[in-house]
């Protein structure tokens, strides 16, 4: 039980923020495939800073200046150049496990994994047993998660720039005649996703195994794609969807430890974030009154 | 030439095993079947490895490649190639590439390259074919030698140590995914286990993958905290260790150059030394009187070993050295009777 | 538009965005110390002039030729189809069920049923997301991503489970081979019957996108729903329909796989097709003729990239950049948009 609670914590985390990250850009008309790319280069830095550096802040640091300078490159080829959002973010999600993994061998002339020896500050200490101990695993940026929620949730929701981030990703031709420019509002949104990528990145690479791995997102920034529309697109949706991915992968390591005698082929075990995710998006997409197409869906992003 | 297999020997047991099984072990070491060939027949011959993971597992990827690159230094070859052939579709392209690229010597590993071989060998009957880690060929092949290593063997050895230092009863075995080699390491694990303890509850937990080691933490998290608190790692290492450090439980993974991570709790090292294989075999392969055919490798001749590691008896808790120490015996007997034939390690492909 | 962009026509476009691709890509592995020269040299060789070169740019080329046609096709009626890895699977799995289910029967009856299999199985893989987005509005990008990994999970259940071949110590995660009569290629991949059956599958898709109703209405529907909807059209027929041809040709690549170069099925096998294919059928401009130019060049980029490390030590990740800076670039539509931001800025700081 208490490793269902722990796992479910840490495995959801760096998906949240990620998810996060997607909700602003979501919000901004922005279909964000590229979010599994900024993972990883997040991912990469703050560990690549921290052995450089010794100083974990640091590697975060780096981290989310590698993310930002990325996101202004994406931002360049769909805003001004009119690239179509979704293949670019799909090419930007390929550059990020490319680049990283090519880094390797030409910075530290190694191949697979980046070792360092200090991770993520973890609040909870001196405890081993029951849930307490649990939760000592956890690192800090898992208990930020309802600080950064809100912070998100905030800004969409509350302030007047949420109001015209909105406005660019649902009227663009609206938000211009209103003097918003949504060239430049899509810049600073898919600035504060690449931020929050960063922190998404580094929650995996210094807050679970404490090491980079090639390609060690593993796909994560496309679970954290879904969760944004999972989630219908605002922050506390994304959190909980994150939440219920990192709650159904632990379901599924302890339902292969306890019902051991299941007649089913793991493989088919295996499926079931998958299958459950299509069901979710399913009844999401009922929720919201289905049949129109998301905004930006088709990767055009519009401008009036 | 029997300093091949000498050499051999001594880096498994290098891992810190006392005189006197050193002693058994070397009696129970004849030598490989075929003769040692004069090494200057590989000077000036291309060898080329096509491998089926990528390079950076600091594990046996990278030992294959060490060895590789070892046959230039050591041997005088020419040029080595090593390329990472990781789309199963392309692994007969790319051992037809090699081997029309005036490569003397071609070689693949793993299960997957078997067909592939089979099928590009008989077209270049001048260049010599070895598969490391592979099924004999039959009818067998001229120019394609298949080299077997019996790593199960070495998981029932880990099963007896994890049995002795288990205090709860339960053990844990990671698997990167139920693939039938990896089943069969499982149920020998279980084997040597039960016979410490033949109560032995042994925990089996599927990642899905052999390089996610963010989930690999997380399964092995949750098959310690189910009661195990010895792991067997045949899967992603650096996850698995990391589980192991945080909730106090031992381990046993056959990855060397990690052990420095946390030497107190590894209690045992179940080794396959392919760069070894990968020199030996390149060497033999080297000489015109060369042919193919199949070698079981296994712990007969070193290619897969057991040892304690030297860091563990120096970091680990005197009072679990103790008792590793005091299964140590049974183990050396089962390692003999594995060797003679006398004792046989189930060896079963099905799904834990 | 602009107006520069415009006058390139979409074929120039994609030749020239290709070619920027490729420049960027060999600054980056001059500036790591790489010689571009002898890259270029080792690419070329693999994928044209050395000995069976271009017949290995024909077989990656091939798969990659249908599934990009099924994407261009569902594409064109406005529908994102990127399960195109996971359709390509289960595929290839229905054929080979029938492939070794039919001991004995002579091939010119085996083949054709094998290819409906697994062009019905394929469209069936693909009916779902479209039935859900036509029908209720799922979106299908999601849907069919996920559909990728469990095909992915399907065909190593088919290889290490149901149809694994048991010959040996039993650990292959490989099928059984299908008879050697049955093969329509060898490894090579490259046959009359493989040229004949792409040939007619880029006629008969031509036809269907230029000739029909279909294609009509389908460019229609993707272009502007909203006005089709006017026009009284059925919508959620045709992208139901689009979805449905989609799956079958990405089906159809795959038992072409089975009975042509590789001869069984293994698990995980060309991981990379699904996504490449989405990049090829926007490269050729979503047409047929446009498409066949675009699968050469990635099929030859494939072949290269297997060719490659004989030549030089690049890590294998120098390709996934060259893929990853195409598709980031590729959809480029406006390069004067980009000197008109500058331009503001520069005007703003005046």
């Amino acid at each position: 039980m208490e490793q269902l609670i722990a796992t479910t914590l840490r495995t959801s985390a760096p998906i949240a923020l990620v998810a996060l990250g997607g909700v602003i850009a979501w919000r901004a008309g922005i279909f964000h495939l590229g979010l599994e790319g900024l993972m990883v280069i997040g991912a990469f830095f703050a560990v690549a800073g921290t052995v450089a550096t010794g100083e974990v802040l640091i590697g975060l640091l780096a981290a989310i200046v590698a993310c930002l300078i990325a996101s202004a490159l994406f931002w360049v080829v769909i805003v001004p150049m009119r690239a179509n959002a979704i293949i670019a973010g799909l090419g930007l999600s390929i550059i990020g496990v490319g680049a990283t993994s090519y880094l390797l061998p030409v910075l530290y002339g190694k191949r697979g994994i980046l070792e360092v020896d200090q991770g993520l500050w973890r609040p909870i200490t001196g405890v081993q047993a029951g849930i307490a101990g649990a939760l000592s695993e956890l690192s800090v940026m898992v208990w930020l998660i309802p600080a950064f929620v809100l912070v998100v949730w905030v800004l969409v929701r509350r302030t007047s720039w949420g109001l015209r981030l909105a406005a660019v990703g649902e009227h663009p031709f609206a938000a211009r005649s209103a003097g918003v420019d949504p060239a430049r509002m899509r810049l600073v949104a898919l600035l504060a996703c690449g931020v929050l990528c960063a922190l998404g990145g580094a929650a995996l690479s210094l807050g679970s195994i404490v090491a980079f791995r090639e390609n060690m997102t593993e796909g994560r920034g496309y679970i954290a794609f879904t969760a944004v529309i999972f989630g219908g697109g605002g922050p506390i949706g994304a959190a909980v969807a994150s939440l219920f991915f990192g709650f159904a992968e632990a379901v599924g390591i302890q339902t292969q430890l306890v019902a051991r005698d299941l007649p089913v082929p793991s493989q088919f075990i295996l499926m079931l974030p998958y299958i459950l995710t299509i069901v979710a998006v399913f009844i999401s997409g009922l929720a919201a009154g289905g049949r129109s197409r998301l905004p930006g869906a088709f990767g055009e992003l519009r401008d009036g | 030439m029997s300093s091949t297999p000498s050499r051999r020997s001594r880096r498994i047991l290098s891992g810190g095993l006392t005189a006197g099984l050193l002693a058994t072990s070397l009696v129970a070491a004849p030598i490989a079947a075929q003769d040692a060939p004069d090494p200057m027949t590989c000077a000036g011959k291309n060898v080329a490895f096509a491998s089926v993971q990528p390079r950076g597992d600091q594990s046996v990827v990278d030992g294959t490649y060490d060895g590789l690159e070892r046959t230039k230094a050591e041997l005088g070859v020419a040029n080595t190639t090593f390329v990472e052939a990781l789309d199963p579709a392309a692994y007969e392209a790319v051992l037809t590439n090699l081997a029309a690229a005036g490569n003397n010597v071609v070689m693949g590993n793993f299960f997957g390259m078997t067909e592939p071989l089979k099928a590009v060998a008989p077209q270049f009957p001048d260049v010599h074919f070895v598969h490391i880690y592979g099924d004999p060929t039959d009818p067998v092949i001229e120019n394609l030698r298949t080299v077997s290593y019996n790593y199960y063997q070495a998981a029932y050895l880990a099963g007896i140590v994890a049995a002795a230092v288990s205090e709860t009863g339960t053990i844990g075995f990671e698997a990167g995914m139920y693939l039938p080699g990896i089943n069969a390491d499982y149920w020998a694990f279980k084997a040597g286990a039960e016979t410490v303890n033949p109560e032995i509850q042994v925990l089996a937990g599927e990642v899905g993958s052999f390089s996610d080691d963010v989930k690999a933490k997380e399964v092995v998290s949750a098959i310690i905290s189910q009661g195990a608190d010895v792991i067997f790692s045949d899967g992603p290492t650096v996850g698995a260790i990391d589980a192991a450090v945080e909730k106090g439980a031992f381990i046993l993974h056959g990855t060397p150059s990690l052990i420095a991570r946390s030497p107190e709790i590894v209690v045992g090292v179940p080794l396959v030394s392919f760069g070894e294989s990968v020199f030996d075999e390149t060497t033999a392969a080297c000489a015109e009187d060369w042919t193919g055919g199949h070698q079981a490798s296994g712990l007969t001749d070193g290619a897969i070993g057991f040892y304690i590691a030297d860091e563990f008896r120096a970091a680990g808790d005197p009072a679990v050295v103790a008792k590793v120490d005091g299964v140590l015996e049974q183990v050396e007997a089962a390692r003999a009777g594995i060797i003679s034939g006398e004792l046989e390690v189930p060896f079963v492909t099905d799904n834990p | 538009m602009s107006a520069r962009m415009a006058r390139l026509g979409p074929v120039g476009r994609s030749v020239a965005l290709v070619v920027a691709s490729i420049l960027l890509v060999s600054a980056v592995l001059t500036l790591s110390g790489f010689s571009v020269l002898t890259v270029a040299n080792g690419m070329w060789q693999g994928a044209v002039s050395a000995p069976g070169a271009w017949q290995m740019s024909f077989r990656w080329g091939a798969p990659l030729f249908l599934v990009a046609i099924g994407v261009a096709i569902a594409l064109r009626a406005g529908f994102f189809n990127i399960g195109g890895l996971g359709q390509f699977y289960v595929g290839a799995t229905a054929a080979l069920f029938v492939g070794l289910g039919l001991p004995g029967l002579p091939a010119i009856v085996v083949l054709p049923l094998a290819c409906l299999a697994a062009m019905a199985a394929g469209a069936l893989f693909a009916f779902i997301p479209g039935w859900l987005r036509v029908r209720y509005g799922t979106d299908e990008v999601i849907t069919t991503l996920m559909s990728n990994f469990i095909g992915t999970l399907w065909l190593q259940y088919v290889t290490a489970v149901l149809l694994k071949d048991p010959s040996g110590t039993g650990q292959q995660t490989a099928t059984r081979p299908v008879e050697e009569a049955y093969r329509i290629a060898n490894v090579q991949g490259v046959s009359p019957v493989t040229v004949g059956i792409l040939v007619a599958a880029a006629i008969l898709v031509w036809l269907l996108l230029e000739r029909t109703p279909f294609g009509i209405t389908s460019a229609i529907a993707g272009r502007n729903p909203v006005m089709a909807r006017w026009q009284g059209l059925r919508l959620e027929r045709v992208g139901l329909l689009a979805f449905l041809l989609s799956g079958a040709l990405a089906g159809l690549a795959g038992a072409i796989e089975v009975f042509g170069p590789q001869g069984r099925l293994v698990s995980g096998f060309s991981p990379q097709l699904g996504f490449t294919a989405v990049l090829v059928a926007i490269v050729g401009g979503l047409n047929v003729g446009g498409i066949v130019l675009a699968a050469a060049f990635f099929g030859g980029l494939q072949a290269a990239l297997l060719y490659l490390p004989i030549v030089t030590p690049l890590p294998p990740s120098a390709l996934d950049l060259l893929r990853g800076t195409i598709a980031l670039l590729i959809t480029v539509t406006s390069l004067s948009a980009l000197g008109r931001a500058l331009g503001r800025r520069r005007a703003r700081s005046d």
